[in-house]
């Protein structure tokens, strides 16, 4: 049979019924209505609720990510194969820090001392241990950097080692184990010289951290160093680390 | 201004006599309906397989009629 539309143009507060007559069967299609507000204390979806013939309730066409704040108005459609609306586009919002310290001693844990963060810390520094403590589970990016620089012209210092070591603290698993587990390593060659012909060096390396949410903490070492201990050739200008978040859930 | 909006049906869904069709707003937290919201100018398309088009029409609810096809 050929399609059919029935309407009715009345204002009526909260619901508008249409009830289906007895002789009548048909296939529902679409409809459409106007909503407006008029004086809701919060927001509101706009619904139809299908009823049977004894009075229940079978189905609800509704989306909770279709909502009308209040005090707005709304011209709806309602028909198959929409798709869900979402929660929304939602800007990625994943926190990130960074810290970066200068000077430190060769041939022991960079000092990270100075904080460039953005919103509410996710992890401690630990300035005893020197480490940073992520708390919360998820996925991470973490990138380093060293300069340093030879304090004589032509005293080449030895290879610098710039590492990140991760100790992952666990319980709640049948075995408790803390090892370092050095994530990166890298040692630099790249070189420039300044006014007054020292060599500078930079290195960088990049790894990732996994957080099992059954784990407790995560410490993270930045380690920037020589590889031969105690080398005074060389000066280590300043080191940086940013742990970026990449995922709130871990496995992501 | 009213901002259009979708939302989905079931699909291919069969009523016969007795069912109702309640366009209303609800809560989204307990879903009862929000009376301080009016609706107006519903307009139901439907494919009749039983009844005339005549027997369509049901309290306020009106039968359009005009060119078809």
């Amino acid at each position: 049979m050929a399609d059919a539309q029935i309407s009715s143009p009345a204002v009526e507060a909260g619901e508008s019924v249409y009830t289906i007559a007895p002789a009548v069967e048909f296939t529902l299609k679409t409809i459409s209505a106007e909503f407006a507000d008029n004086g809701a204390a919060a927001a509101w979806l706009p619904a139809v609720l299908i009823s049977s013939d004894a009075g229940l309730v079978i189905a609800r066409a509704v989306d909770q990510a279709v909502q009308v704040q209040a005090g707005d108005d709304a011209s709806v459609s309602f028909f198959p194969g929409v798709k869900h609306a979402g929660g929304g586009a939602s800007a990625l919002d994943l926190p990130w820090g960074m810290r970066q310290g200068d000077a430190p001693t060769t041939g022991t844990a960079c000092v990270l001392g100075t904080a460039f963060d953005d919103g509410p810390a996710f992890y401690t520094w630990d300035a005893f241990n020197k480490c940073i403590i992520l708390h919360e589970p998820g996925q991470y990016l973490m990138m380093a950097s060293l300069t340093y620089d030879e304090t004589a012209a032509g005293t080449t210092p030895a290879n610098g080692r710039l590492s990140l070591t991760v100790d992952v603290t666990e319980t709640g698993l049948s075995t408790s184990w803390n090892p370092w587990f050095p994530i990166l390593e890298h040692t630099t060659q790249v070189g420039s010289t300044d006014s007054a012909g020292h060599k500078w060096w930079f290195c960088q390396a990049t790894g990732f951290v996994g957080f099992d949410p059954r784990m407790t903490s995560v410490r993270i070492r930045y380690f920037a160093g020589f590889s031969t201990a105690a080398t005074p050739d060389a000066v280590i200008e300043w080191g940086i680390v940013k742990i970026s978040t990449l995922s709130a859930t871990f496995p992501p | 201004m009213a901002q259009p909006l979708t939302v989905a049906l079931p699909p291919g869904l069969s009523l016969s006599g007795g069912c109702t069709l309640a366009v209303c707003a609800l809560d989204p937290a307990t879903g009862s309906v929000v009376t301080d919201v009016d609706i107006s100018n519903v307009t139901i398309e439907v494919e009749l397989t039983a009844g005339s088009e005549a027997d369509l029409e049901s309290g306020p609810f009106m039968l359009v009629t005009g060119p078809r096809g």
